[in-house]
């Protein structure tokens, strides 16, 4: 077999693109979107989360209030998305609850968790029956 | 024409592959699979027995992405590759990191004896959060709004696919805390090699330290090994444990030295076709350690 030089420079060349190098070297095109960083999460005055109820028997109704603004659940809702503000100097927020049950249900348990991006999950467990209200203050403030 | 209608009606009746979503890590692809169903097709980059802390997607994994509307990846700082990753890919694909949102937790220096890589160095973002189970909860809702996002037809079909997983979740994550609960609170002490369970001890109570890296001629100093050698006789911590992709050389020594005993291996990077399974390996093998 003779060996052509122009093939011998070929072959190495071509034996690694099929290998296939690593990324640096791809041709460049329009780059995809990307998420903002971690560090822009921090700072942002307004923290969006999950609003998780579990609940032992079924309610009627489940109203959460931050503030000004209020969610509320229907018996078969177990999750919402909310906004709430939050600032990472007071590292709290304070929920108010409102739980209905229907009449003929025994003394209950519901769990509400809130699970905020960057945040660890808070929860608290509501024990009643029929009607109940309770203000719950979430703090991210302890060493955990 | 009947025939025509029943072929057409056949053709609509079949589930339509509505999404193209690449994957690089497969913890995530499984995930995706749980949430997207038969709607979505996982093109799979990051596959269960790579090594997380090194690969790099090459010129032909690229190529693959390219139908990929969304390139998901685990985040925090484990695919140190995403800035090159991202000029390379097209404007109309999105690259999300599942670990952005999810709360972050350093390595420490009161965890940490030696650090192997940046990915484990004392201050830096611990990349491991899969660890905690309630996290993977958060990670199958950040997956359900991204594929929602780029397919909002399919809405219905990941919202329930994504309830159901996230009470598979919540049920492993009560499993793991009634394990736990067998071990004796002040046997809660888990030594391993990398520093990969922080978030584990932290969502399940244990106490860490985490001795060696990755590197397989990961050497660690004398003065550092006689301290863990201590701590582990003065604790009186029953076992050890080594890692499926970590060198057990200095985890033996340890074990030598304190009368400890070398547990079975636990999984520490995800690098495996089920999360349930590596859960339930990893907290058996703890508890069957720990409990002695
Ligand atoms: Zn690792």
């Amino acid at each position: 077999m003779t060996s052509s030089p122009v093939l011998a420079t070929l072959l190495p060349l071509v034996s690694l693109a099929l290998l296939g190098w690593p990324l640096a070297g791809v041709i460049r095109q329009e780059p995809a979107q990307q998420q903002a960083t971690e560090e822009s999460l921090e700072d942002s005055p307004i923290r969006s989360a999950d609003l998780i109820i579990r609940s032992a028997h079924p309610f009627t109704s489940v109203k959460v209030t931050i503030g000004e603004t209020s969610w509320t659940f229907d018996p078969e809702e177990d999750l919402k998305e909310i906004l709430f503000p939050y600032s990472a100097d007071q590292s709290s927020v304070t929920l108010h609850i409102e739980v209905q049950w229907p009449g003929s249900t025994p003394e209950t348990a519901l769990l509400l968790e809130l699970q905020p991006e960057g945040l660890e999950n808070r929860s608290h467990t509501i024990w009643g029956e029929i009607e109940i209200a309770e203000e719950v203050t979430f703090d991210w403030n302890s060493s955990e | 024409m009947k025939t025509l209608l029943f072929f057409l009606s056949t053709l609509i009746a079949l589930p339509a592959l509505a999404l193209d979503v690449a994957s690089l890590h497969p913890l995530i692809t499984e995930t995706i699979r749980d949430v997207g169903g038969e709607r979505v097709k996982v093109i799979e980059i990051g596959r269960a027995g790579m090594n997380v802390h090194q690969f790099e997607p090459r010129t032909g994994d690229v190529r693959k992405m390219a139908k990929a509307k969304i390139v998901i990846a685990s985040g925090k700082g484990l695919e140190s590759y995403l800035k090159d990753l991202k000029d390379s890919l097209r404007k109309d694909q999105t690259i999300v990191e599942v670990g952005r949102t999810i709360p972050s937790q350093k390595v420490s220096k009161k965890d940490q004896i030696y650090a192997c890589c940046p990915h484990h160095a004392v201050g830096g973002i611990d990349p491991h959060w899969w660890h905690n189970v309630r996290h993977m909860e958060r990670a199958v809702r950040i997956i359900q709004k991204e594929l929602t996002k780029a397919d909002p037809a399919g809405k219905a079909i990941y919202a329930a696919n994504a309830k159901a997983a996230r009470a598979r979740l919540v049920q492993l994550d009560r499993w793991v805390k009634g394990q736990v609960a067998t071990i004796p609170k002040k046997k809660r002490h888990l030594i391993t090699a990398h520093a990969a369970f922080g978030y584990f001890c932290k969502a399940y109570g244990f106490d860490a330290t985490f001795v060696q890296g990755l590197s397989a001629d990961g050497e660690i100093s004398a003065a550092q090994l006689a301290k863990s050698i201590e701590q582990i006789r003065s604790e009186a911590i029953p076992t050890v444990f080594p890692e499926s992709t970590a060198n057990p050389k200095t985890l033996r020594q340890i074990a030598k030295h304190s009368g400890a005993s070398v547990g079975k291996p636990l999984i520490a990077d995800g690098s495996v076709k089920s999360y349930q399974k590596m859960i339930q390996s990893n907290v058996t093998n703890i508890v069957a350690g720990l409990r002695k």
